[in-house]
């Protein structure tokens, strides 16, 4: 990408930009950090004049750029809709076109080059959250053909403190007899991470690998834990078949199988994941999820919906300025401790760490779980 | 002194991560929310009084400028440093530092954003008045520096009916505080100098904001109309009936086809305009109010009565109102507000005209105003990489504030006057009454440091900046 | 000497005409501020002579004061020189009444309750009647006072707490400044941001800036109903339950005044009939819509009665404009029974009216003067009136020692002092305007550009300027 494609691209878009300012308080960036560049009209007019000619891109440029989270909460807050977003994944491209870029972006394009997937480990190491299965079926969850694909996303695979959502999806499905298969060491990552680092380019060969998977078992649904391997699917792959996150699926199953679950007696707070909420429209499963367990109180944040706030865990932030990350999710965590609720619930496994994470080093004391976790407690037999 | 050398003081005085200087971010400050363009030389984030008295005092010894910045949504060029200088953004200076419900005040860091600050007084059935539609990013400081209105304005006044006080780092660094929370101090008027002063007589660090306890009742009301006329009429009609309602908001059938597009707010669009009306206070004898109201919209050839049931659907029809300049980007990429203000009888007849305008230059207008204050902001629609095009924008918005002089009106009614309007000026005043200005700002900035080149047409008759 | 006086004279006849300009020594000492006497009092008949006369007098450097009708010519200090008085009494104009948009445009010299009796008559016009509204103030002295020196004496009362104060209802005027020139600032229409706010600056600026010509008002249309609360407390503390209670509710009140047992007597003699000192008395203004003056009418009562009030009234009609005709014309009342009146002004943070009044009340009982109070409950203003017997020297350091006190927690507590009225060797004793504050560096620099030669009202604002 350079300057003329992204001229092509995203000049009319960037032109509706009126600087009107009010995606500013809807930016988790510029409630952080306080300055124009941290801001989706700081950004626009970033892209505007590279375009145009009157600024080159620059180290500040990128540290700019390479901080948006991807949220989209500035599109939503823009009355001309202004997709700021897409703008700054194009511009990252042009970035590292021009050799500005943070260096994680190397090590990630070459793990998933390499590994075809985002850590440094073998991507046969994809199914090792199985371990935490107790008895765990002779085929080991991967099946020739099934009807369900269940596409667990590297987070979940790789990083210990997500792995418990695999586990516990598998476990779900299993209870409610889902013909489920997952794809070990042949799932390869999405390519999101690609998008979001600026360097696409390589992300075909995944799709298509990906997509022969599904042929291959000749799946008619695929279930995603992670919302921005769902996002990827739905807006790049489609492939002709249905896709569902996990809220959708654990609705659908609630209601096919209206297996008798245990009570838990809680408040709740649930955080809309960027990709999955805004980005994708899944509000009201996971809602409806928890509200099928007895004795589930939900409350919800002041910011909810289409105007959730990210937890600071979107954009490869978190690879890319940690601290910057942990800020945004104090405030996460600051607007979740003033609902009262014992705990919060999200449907995203990067959600789940950026939160624990922060809250464990702040010393905060705070209940963070997947949904699939709080469905697999509320199962009686598991 | 040099740039870079000033750029080293400045980092003695504020936090070195908060003094920028980049052509990145010289660039991101070279805007606001109007049309206007110009670079400083260095942007400051303090974080306190001190900060600010000390990069002001350090800026005075040197003559530089300094431009205050709040949440840079004004629509005049105000916080545009069109002699280079430095830019103090206040977005730092955050807090709410005390709401003292006795004394009915709250006081404020100027950085504060507008809706918060509401937010957080509403959970204590307790408001601030002035709600400008860009109240959710707005910020107090800015507010205050541009004496901004909102719908709620016709019947509670603007902000400085709400301002009782100011803390203001002078043109030295010196500080002083104006006004308080006690009313009457014997002296000059100084706070409601400052107020919509646009950062020109003083950098205003602290605010004591005058607060209401929430009214007991609201009745949101929207009228339809077939002609603008009709509406316009109404207007001047509910306030003939002894009714001043809270709001007497007004949009014509361009913007509201806009709005409806990006919001779905509910408003049909083959209707030629729209007024929205709201009751507040005690709710006895607010029904007979409401119904007096429909009675004078029916005399006025009302074509349908929209009244909001509860409160979501009272959101809903403001969202329309709150967010039409920012829909009509959907229409062309930029627009110009124009922000004239005539007496409320005359709207008729100059809504009329500004018609006219907008088909002498070939420009597209929208019309979205403060109908009962008499306040107009007929949006010029266009794009402003079309030069051309541009170049008729700018006669057509003159050619309005022209129209609203002659009317007896003025050339702005909350926007601020800024760099946009400098040269309609004289539409309204004399030299002698400029002059009269000029010695304010004299008195309050000798030297010109504070966003010069803004409000006051000519020279100030000070030693310029070198 | 002689010469250049009689030139002079010849210049001012010529541009109001002989018989507008008097020097015989009874107008002058009609004229005299705080007892000192003008060389001259013009009155001028439009503001382009006024203006001529202000021309003239910077070219001759002569001091002048403003004179609307005399009604607050007692406050400010004793001028530092004084030739000229410049009486606007023949600025009468009403120049555009225009109920349909709710302004108003007068000459200074308008008096306030004339303008007033005309705009709160509801008119016919094609069929439709058009109620009456009103200037939505409520300043003293209201029978004599002008509208120029309303505003120049930012004067307000009682309907403050609901209304506001002239800064709030004052859209546009018309002043000539140094040099004669008429300055035009503000406008007709309500909201207004081109330039800056210089009526704000006239406001409160008692003829040290510049001399009203011209102002727009808002009006406000005439409330369809109104009435007056009044309820009778043991003391302040029981009043004070009855206030605090009445603004913890949503009612709205137009007013809330306390006063003590001799303001009340003067101004309710039939209610107050009997009453024994140290009481202390509420009356409360409604107005607004009937069903909201209904409202607020029985809920008050109820509340004054849970506050323990031992004697209420309610006052409808022309009972209710009496009785605030009353508190209007009190001290011009006063000051005909008693020339030597001494008025104190005392503003303070809202919440603290409490600590005020019962200092006030026990530092003026060791005096055992007379003494009426009336303090605007929301507002945190309250105005001290002394009965000093004409000829009671003794009085004057009485008084002097309580305003000093005052004066003292006052400014403590973030408020201050003025001296309103008083014989000029009070005056000279204590600082009329109270005590400045740190804004004053800004009110000289303002006075400096904008009366360089110092020539209007010399010595009397705040600290001499
Ligand atoms: C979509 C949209 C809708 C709008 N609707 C309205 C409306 O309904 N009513 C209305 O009145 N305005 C409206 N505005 C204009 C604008 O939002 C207001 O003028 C607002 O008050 C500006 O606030 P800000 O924080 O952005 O100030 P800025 O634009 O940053 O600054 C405004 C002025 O105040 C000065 N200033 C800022 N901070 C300080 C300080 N601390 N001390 C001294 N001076 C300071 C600046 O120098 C500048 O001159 C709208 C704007 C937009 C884009
Ligand atoms: S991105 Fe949208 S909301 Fe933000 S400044 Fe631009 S137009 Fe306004
Ligand atoms: S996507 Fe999110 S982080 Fe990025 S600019 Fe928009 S609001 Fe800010
Ligand atoms: S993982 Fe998703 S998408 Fe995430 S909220 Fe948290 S970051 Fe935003």
């Amino acid at each position: 990408m350079n300057i003329i494609q992204l001229r092509k691209l995203f000049y009319e878009e960037v032109a509706k930009c009126n600087k009107c300012g009010f995606c500013l308080p809807s930016c988790p960036l510029y409630y952080v950090q306080k300055v124009e560049s941290a801001s989706p009209r700081g950004m626009n007019a970033i892209t505007r004049a590279v375009i145009e000619g009157r600024l080159k891109w620059s180290p500040e440029i990128e540290r700019s750029i390479f901080s948006c989270l991807g949220c989209g909460a500035c599109t939503v807050a823009c009355f001309p809709s202004v997709k700021t977003r897409e703008m700054v994944f194009q511009d990252r491209e042009c970035l590292v076109h021009e050799g500005l870029y943070p260096k994680v972006v190397d090590r990630l394009a070459s793990y998933i080059q390499e590994n075809h997937n985002i850590s440094d480990e073998d991507n046969e190491e994809r199914g090792d959250w199985r371990e935490f299965l107790k008895d765990l079926p002779e085929n080991n969850l991967e099946k020739d053909h099934a009807e369900v694909i269940y596409f667990v996303g590297c987070v979940s695979s790789f990083f210990p403190m997500a792995q418990k959502i695999p586990a516990n999806m598998a476990r779900i499905m299993e209870r409610c007899r889902v013909d489920f298969t997952i794809l070990g060491g042949e799932e390869w990552c999405c390519g999101f991470p690609l998008i979001g680092a600026g360097v696409p380019e390589n992300i075909k060969a995944l799709m298509d690998h990906n997509l022969e998977k599904v042929k291959e078992v000749g799946a008619k649904k695929i279930v995603f834990t992670c919302p921005s391997c769902y996002h990827i699917w739905k807006t790049f792959y489609e492939p002709d078949v249905e896709i569902l996150s996990s809220s959708e699926l654990l609705q659908q199953l609630l209601l096919e199988h209206p297996v008798s679950l245990k009570e838990i007696n809680a408040t709740v707070t649930y955080h809309d994941p960027c990709d999955l909420g805004r980005n994708s429209g899944v509000f009201e499963p996971p809602r409806e999820v928890l509200k099928a367990i007895p004795g589930i109180h939900l409350v919800e944040l002041p910011n909810n919906r289409q105007l959730a706030m990210c937890c600071g865990g979107g954009g490869n932030l978190e690879m890319v300025d940690p601290e910057l990350s942990g800020k945004v999710a104090q405030i996460k965590i600051e607007e979740i401790l003033k609902t009262g609720a014992d705990m919060v619930v999200s449907s995203c496994q990067q959600c789940l760490r950026t939160i624990s994470t922060r809250a464990r080093r702040q010393k905060i004391d705070l209940v963070v779980k997947d949904l699939t976790d709080l469905v697999a407690e509320a199962i009686p037999t598991l | 002194m040099d740039t870079q050398e000033l750029i080293d003081r400045i980092k003695k005085i504020v936090e070195p991560d908060y003094v920028l200087s980049s052509e990145m971010d010289l660039t991101l400050y070279s805007y606001d929310a109007s049309l206007e363009r110009d670079r400083p030389e260095v942007v400051v984030l303090p974080s306190s009084t001190e900060e600010v008295s000390g990069v002001v005092a350090l800026a005075y010894r040197e003559k530089i400028p300094v431009v205050a910045r709040g949440s840079g949504t004004n629509l005049s060029g105000g916080t545009i440093p069109t002699k280079g200088g430095i830019v103090v953004h206040f977005s730092r200076m955050n807090r709410i530092l005390e709401i003292d419900i006795p004394n009915r005040t709250v006081t404020v860091e100027p950085g504060v954003i507008t809706l918060d600050l509401q937010n957080h007084l509403l959970n204590q059935g307790l408001v601030y008045a002035p709600d400008p539609a860009s109240q959710k990013v707005s910020t107090l400081g800015g507010n205050l520096g541009e004496n901004s209105g909102g719908p709620h304005c016709l019947k509670y006044g603007v902000t400085t009916n709400h301002v009782l006080g100011a803390e203001v780092v002078l043109y030295d660094g010196t500080v002083v505080w104006t006004g308080g929370k006690s009313q009457d101090h014997p002296g000059y008027d100084l706070t409601g100098l400052l107020v919509g002063s646009e950062g020109t007589l003083g950098l205003v660090t602290k605010i004591i904001l005058k607060i209401l306890r929430a009214p007991e009742a609201i009745k949101t009301i929207l009228a339809l109309y077939d002609t603008i006329e009709d509406a316009s009429n109404t207007v001047s009609a509910i306030i003939a009936e002894g009714i001043v309602p809270a709001t007497l908001e007004m949009m014509d059938n361009l913007i509201m086809t806009a709005v409806e597009e990006s919001i779905h707010a509910g408003y049909p669009l083959d209707a030629a305009a729209v007024l929205i009306i709201e009751l507040d206070g005690m709710s006895d004898g607010m029904d007979r109010q409401a119904r007096k109201i429909l009675e004078v919209c029916k005399r006025h050839h009302v074509r349908e009565i929209q009244l909001a049931k509860d409160d979501a659907e009272r959101e809903r029809l403001w969202a329309g109102r709150k967010g039409a300049f920012g829909a009509v980007a959907r229409l062309r990429p930029s627009y110009m507000v124009c922000d004239g203000t005539v007496a409320r009888t005359k709207l008729p007849q100059v809504l009329s005209r500004v018609l006219e305008t907008g088909k002498k230059y070939g420009v597209l207008i929208g019309n979205v105003f403060h109908a009962g204050d008499g306040n107009l902001h007929p949006l010029i629609l266009f794009d402003e990489r079309d030069e051309a095009e541009l170049e008729r924008v700018r006669k057509a918005a003159s050619e309005i504030l022209k129209i609203c002089a002659d009317a007896g009106g003025t050339i702005s009614g909350e926007h601020g006057i800024g760099v946009e309007k400098i040269k309609e000026m004289p539409l309204i005043f004399s030299d002698s009454d400029l002059e009269a200005m000029r010695q304010v700002k004299r008195a309050f900035d000798p030297e010109d440091i504070l966003n010069p080149g803004k409000i006051l047409p000519g020279t100030l008759g000070v030693p310029q900046n070198g | 000497m002689a010469n250049s006086t009689t030139h002079r004279l010849e210049s001012l006849k010529g541009i109001v005409g002989p018989e507008y300009i008097k020097t015989d020594p009874e107008t002058l000492s009609t004229y005299a501020v705080d007892s000192v006497m003008p060389w001259a009092v013009v009155f001028p008949g439009d503001p382009g002579q006024l203006s001529e006369v202000v021309r003239l007098a910077c070219e001759e450097k002569l001091a002048l004061v403003p004179w609307g009708s005399g009604s607050k010519m007692a406050m400010g200090a004793l001028p530092s020189c004084l030739d000229l008085v410049i009486c606007t009494r023949r600025l009468n104009r009403i120049l555009d009444m225009d109920k349909a948009n709710l302004t108003l445009t007068v000459q200074a010299g308008v008096r306030f309750k004339e303008i007033q009796s005309s705009l709160v008559l509801q008119e016919k016009r094609n069929d439709r009647e058009r109620k009456g509204c009103f200037i939505p103030i409520s300043p003293p002295c209201r029978h004599s006072a002008t509208l120029g020196g309303i505003i120049a004496a930012n004067s307000s009362g009682p309907t403050r707490l609901l209304y506001g104060l002239p800064r709030d209802i004052v859209l546009g005027v018309h002043y000539v400044g140094p040099n004669g020139e008429i300055i035009r600032m503000g406008g007709k229409t309500v909201k207004n941001v081109s330039g800056y706010d210089m009526c704000k600056l006239m406001i409160g600026s008692h003829g040290s800036l510049g001399i009203l010509c011209e102002m727009t008002l808002r009006l406000l249309p005439l409330p369809e109903s109104a009435g007056t609360f009044l309820s009778v407390f043991a003391g302040l503390s029981e009043a004070s339950r009855f206030v605090d209670r009445v603004f913890e509710t949503s009612l709205l009140p137009a007013a809330v005044e306390i006063l003590n047992s001799m303001a009340f007597e003067l101004m309710a003699p039939d209610v107050a009939a009997g009453l024994r000192t140290g009481r202390f008395a509420v009356a409360a203004a409604l107005e607004g819509f009937q069903e909201a003056v209904d409202r607020m009418e029985s809920e008050i009562r109820e509340m004054a009665l849970e506050s323990g009030a031992e004697k209420d009234s309610y006052l409808q009609d022309h009972q209710h404009h009496d009785f605030w005709n009353h508190y209007s014309n009190l001290v011009p009342g006063l000051s005909e029974c008693y020339p030597d009146l001494v008025s104190l002004k005392l503003n303070y943070p809202i919440s603290t009216y409490i600590e005020v009044i019962e200092l006030a009340d026990s530092l003026i009982s060791d005096t055992q003067l007379d003494y009426a109070l009336l303090a605007h409950a929301g507002s945190g203003i309250a105005q001290i009136h002394f009965l000093v017997d004409q000829g009671d020297t003794k009085a004057t350091d009485r008084i002097a020692l309580v305003a000093e006190r005052l004066l003292d927690r006052c400014k403590r507590i973030g408020g201050n002092l003025v001296i309103e009225r008083a014989k000029p060797e009070l005056k000279q004793r204590l600082p009329v305007w109270g005590l400045p504050r740190e804004d004053m560096i800004l009110i000289r620099r303002i006075k400096k550009e904008m009366d360089p030669l110092g020539l209007f009202c010399p010595g009397r604002f705040i600290r001499g300027i």
